[in-house]
C-alpha cells in the first residue's frame, strides 16, 4: 500500500469512527425505566460531607442497574451556576436549592406527592407547597433544620451560668461571665459568609413568632426591616458583643470547621448554626456535652424555626425523570432516611422514622416543638430572593466595626429592595 | 469586481468576528432592555429600567466601579514598572540568565483560580506568609491579609502583580532586542552610564511597547475577575468588590436583563478610559519623537 492510499484509508475510517461516535451520542434515547441511565444529581459541596448520600445512591445503583454521577458545586456559587445550566437546559436531571424561584414550572416538574404526602405532617408537607398549590420537590433524607446556639454545658456551668438566657440581656450577662473564665463566649466563623447568615435565620425566627404575617409583609414592601419591632435590639447586641471582645478574636476570619471544633472541644462557649452542625460536632468530640437554645429576644419570647425537608427537584428538561423519580423516592424510604439521621441527628421530616439512641440536643429542639415555640423558616414563609452576599457583606462590616446596629439595618433594607426590585416582584 | 477582490479574503474573519464578538454584543446590548430571566422565558422590552435599577443601586455599583479603577491603576502600575525594570535587568548578560527569564514568566502559566486557592493559604491569618514573618523574627507586620478590610484589596493586587509581570517582561525585553546595538556603543563611547545609556537611549526607543502593555494591562485590569473571586470573592465585607463580581452577583438574581445592563455600563466605562490611556499614551510618544 503506497502512501497515498494509505492515508485515504486512514481517514475513510476515521469518518465512519466518527460517524459511529456521534451516532452514540445523546440523542439516542435512555431506557425507559431499565438499567443503564445515567443521572446527574447536583448539590451545594457541604450537602455532600455526609457518608450517608454517596452510601444510599450507591444501594439505589446497585438495585436498579443506573448510575448516579453526583456532581458538587461550591456554595457559593451554586445558585447562579445551576441556574445557566438550567437556562441551558442540559446536563442536570436531579437538583436542588432554587425555591425561591416564582416560575418553578419552568425548570421543574411537579412532584407526584401521592409517593410521600401520607408518611409527613400535614404541616410540614404544606411547607413544601409553592404559591400555584403545588409540590415541586421530594423530600430529601436529612432532618428538619432549626437555627440557634449550640451551646457547650460544660462551659457554661464553669462560668456559673446555671439559668439559661431567655433575653438578651441575660446572654450578654451568661456571655461576659463565660469572658472571665478565658474562653471565648461566643464564636462565629466569618470566612465563610454563608455561617453568618445562620444568625439572620434565628433572628427571622423570632420576628415571625412575633408576627406569623411580618414575612409576607416584607416580601411585598409592606414594611421595612428597620421598622419592625426587636430587628435592630439584635443587631445593636451583636455589635456590643463584637465591640466588647465577647466574640472569639478571629469571628471575620475563622473557618467553619474551627468554630465547630472549638464547641466541640470546650474552647468556645457557643456558636450559632443549623442543627446540622450537630452531626459535625459529635464527628469532632462525640462526647460533647452540648445543648441547644433559640437566640434570645429582648422580650425573652424566642421561636425557633424549623425548616423545610431538604428539597430535591427534577429538572423540567431531563431526559431520565422516570428513574430520576424512582431515585429520590427510594432516597426518602425508611431506610435511607435512618442511615442518614444516624449520622446527623435531627427532627425527622417523616413520621414512620424514629430517631435511635437519646441526643439532648434534639430534645431541646423538640421542647421548643412541644411548646408551640416554633414557626416556618423566613425564608421559607417569603420565597423571596435574599440578597445573601449583600447580607454577608453587611455582616462583616458590622463585625468589624465599619458600620454600627443602625447602619446594618439600613444597608439590609436597601440590599432588599433592590432583590425585590430585581426580581421584578410586586411592590418594590 | 477586482477592487472587491481583496475584501474576499477578510470575509472569512469577518463572519467569525461578527457571529462570536459583535452578535453577541448586540444581543448582550438588546437585553440590558428586556427583562429576561435566567429561569423564565420572558422577554419583553422594558426600555431603561434597568438601567434606573442600576442607578438605585448606584453606591453598591460606585464603590465597585471605584474599587476596579485602583486595582486596575495598582495592578498597571506595578506589572508596567516592575515589568520594565525586571527586562532591562534580564537583557543584561549573566550566568542563569535564560533560567531567571523562565521562572519570572512561569506564573503567568498557572491557572488563575489554583494560584488563588493557594495563595488563600499563604495569606491566611495562619498561613504561611505570617509563619516565615514571624520565623525571622518580623511578627509585629503579620496580617490577615484577605481577611482584612484595609489590605485585601490590595494584597489581590500583589497577587495579580506577580502572576503577570512575566508578559509584560516578555513585551519588553522583545522590544529592547531591537534597540539598534550601535546606538548603546555611541552612548558607551560618549562616557553615557549604564542608568543614561538605560533611561535615555534604550527607554524612549521601547516606550511605544511600554505604553501598549500599559494599555493592556489597565483594560486586563479593568475587566479582573478571577483572581479576585477565587481569593475573597469580594469580600471581607464589599472590599474588594469590582465591577465584575458585582456583574456576577447581579447573575446571581435571575435578572438576565439587569446584568446585562452593569455589564454593559462596564463596556462602556472600560472604552472610556481605555481611550483616555491610549491618548495619554500616543500624546506621549508623540513628545519623545
Amino acid at each position: 500500500m503506497n502512501h497515498r492510499r494509505f492515508f485515504r484509508a486512514a481517514i475513510g475510517l476515521a469518518s465512519v469512527g466518527a460517524l459511529l461516535l456521534s451516532a452514540c451520542g445523546s440523542d439516542t434515547p435512555p431506557a425507559e425505566n431499565g438499567s443503564g441511565s445515567t443521572v446527574v444529581y447536583v448539590v451545594p459541596s457541604s450537602w455532600t460531607k455526609l457518608g450517608a448520600l454517596t452510601t444510599n445512591i450507591d444501594a439505589w445503583e446497585a438495585k436498579t442497574g443506573n448510575t448516579v454521577e453526583l456532581q458538587a458545586i461550591p456554595d457559593e456559587q451554586y445558585d447562579s451556576t445551576v441556574r445557566a445550566r438550567l437556562q441551558g437546559g442540559e446536563g442536570i436531571d436531579v437538583f436542588a436549592g432554587q425555591d425561591s424561584v416564582e416560575d418553578k414550572a419552568a425548570i421543574m416538574l411537579a412532584a407526584d406527592e401521592s409517593l410521600f404526602a401520607s408518611r409527613m405532617a400535614e404541616s410540614v408537607l404544606e411547607s413544601m407547597r409553592s404559591g400555584d398549590g403545588k409540590i415541586y420537590s421530594y423530600p430529601g433524607a436529612d432532618a428538619l433544620s432549626s437555627f440557634g446556639l449550640f451551646y457547650n454545658k460544660d462551659v457554661f456551668e464553669a462560668a456559673g451560668v446555671t439559668q439559661l438566657p431567655t433575653t438578651l440581656a441575660e446572654l450578654t450577662d451568661a456571655l461576659t461571665k463565660i469572658d472571665a473564665t478565658g474562653k471565648a463566649p461566643l464564636s462565629l466563623s466569618g470566612a465563610e459568609g454563608w455561617t453568618l447568615l445562620q444568625h439572620r435565620n434565628s433572628v427571622n425566627a423570632n420576628l415571625l413568632g412575633d408576627d406569623p404575617e411580618v414575612a409576607a409583609k416584607l416580601a411585598s414592601n409592606a414594611t421595612t426591616w428597620a421598622a419592625i419591632p426587636g430587628v435592630t435590639q439584635q443587631y445593636e447586641a451583636l455589635e456590643g458583643w463584637a465591640k466588647s471582645g465577647l466574640l472569639n478574636d478571629d469571628a471575620l476570619t475563622a473557618s467553619y470547621e474551627g468554630v465547630i471544633k472549638a464547641v466541640a472541644t470546650g474552647e468556645t462557649g457557643a456558636i450559632i448554626n443549623g442543627s446540622w452542625v450537630l452531626g459535625e460536632i459529635r464527628k469532632q468530640n462525640p462526647d460533647a456535652n452540648v445543648g441547644f437554645l433559640a437566640l434570645p429576644t429582648e422580650t425573652g419570647k424566642n421561636t425557633i424555626a424549623l425548616s423545610t425537608p431538604q428539597m430535591m427537584h427534577i429538572a423540567a428538561k431531563s431526559k431520565v425523570a422516570a428513574q430520576a423519580k424512582d431515585l429520590l423516592v427510594f432516597l426518602g424510604e425508611p431506610a435511607q432516611v435512618e442511615k442518614n439521621l444516624e449520622l446527623s441527628p435531627g427532627v425527622p421530616a417523616f413520621t414512620d422514622v424514629t430517631l435511635k439512641g437519646d441526643e439532648p440536643v434534639i430534645a431541646d429542639i423538640n421542647a421548643y416543638v412541644t411548646d408551640g415555640h416554633v414557626g416556618l423558616a423566613f425564608d421559607t414563609a417569603t420565597t423571596f430572593p435574599t440578597p445573601e452576599a449583600d447580607l454577608i457583606a453587611a455582616y462583616q462590616e458590622l463585625l468589624a466595626g465599619r458600620i454600627d446596629a443602625a447602619g446594618f439595618v439600613q444597608q439590609v433594607d436597601t440590599a432588599w429592595a433592590n432583590a425585590g426590585a430585581t426580581a421584578g416582584r410586586e411592590g418594590f | 469586481m477586482a477592487r472587491a477582490y481583496p475584501y474576499w479574503f477578510l470575509a472569512p474573519a469577518t463572519a467569525i468576528f461578527g457571529a462570536f464578538f459583535v452578535l453577541p454584543a448586540l444581543l448582550g446590548m438588546w437585553l440590558s432592555f428586556t427583562n429576561a430571566s435566567t429561569v423564565a422565558s420572558r422577554q419583553d422590552f422594558i426600555g431603561l429600567d434597568n438601567f434606573r435599577l442600576l442607578i438605585r443601586n448606584g453606591p453598591a455599583f460606585l464603590g465597585a466601579l471605584g474599587n476596579q479603577v485602583i486595582y486596575a491603576a495598582s495592578t498597571t502600575i506595578g506589572k508596567t514598572g516592575i515589568g520594565v525594570v525586571l527586562a532591562f535587568f534580564l537583557n543584561r548578560a549573566f550566568v542563569g540568565r535564560n533560567a531567571l527569564r523562565a521562572l519570572v514568566y512561569m506564573p503567568i502559566m498557572f491557572s488563575t483560580i489554583v494560584v488563588g486557592i493557594v495563595f488563600r493559604f499563604i495569606l491566611a491569618g495562619d498561613g504561611l506568609l505570617n509563619d516565615v514573618l514571624r520565623g525571622v523574627g518580623l511578627g509585629v507586620l503579620a496580617r490577615d491579609w484577605l481577611g482584612s478590610f484595609e489590605l485585601a484589596l490590595w494584597s489581590v493586587s500583589a497577587i495579580d502583580i506577580w502572576m503577570g509581570v512575566g508578559w509584560t517582561v516578555v513585551l519588553v525585553l522583545a522590544a529592547l532586542q531591537g534597540v539598534p546595538e550601535e546606538l548603546i556603543e555611541s552612548a558607551k563611547i560618549d562616557g553615557a552610564s549604564r542608568w543614561r545609556q538605560a533611561t535615555q537611549v534604550s527607554l524612549p526607543i521601547v516606550m511605544p511597547t511600554v505604553g501598549l502593555a500599559a494599555l493592556l494591562t489597565t483594560i486586563s485590569g479593568l475587566k479582573s475577575f478571577e483572581i479576585i473571586y477565587a481569593t475573597t470573592g469580594g469580600g471581607p465585607g464589599r472590599s474588594t468588590e469590582v465591577m465584575t463580581t458585582f456583574i456576577a452577583r447581579a447573575l446571581g438574581t435571575t435578572n438576565l436583563g439587569y446584568a446585562s445592563a452593569v455589564g454593559f455600563v462596564q463596556f462602556a466605562v472600560i472604552t472610556v478610559i481605555a481611550l483616555g490611556i491610549s491618548r495619554v499614551t500616543r500624546r506621549v510618544e508623540g513628545n519623545q519623537s
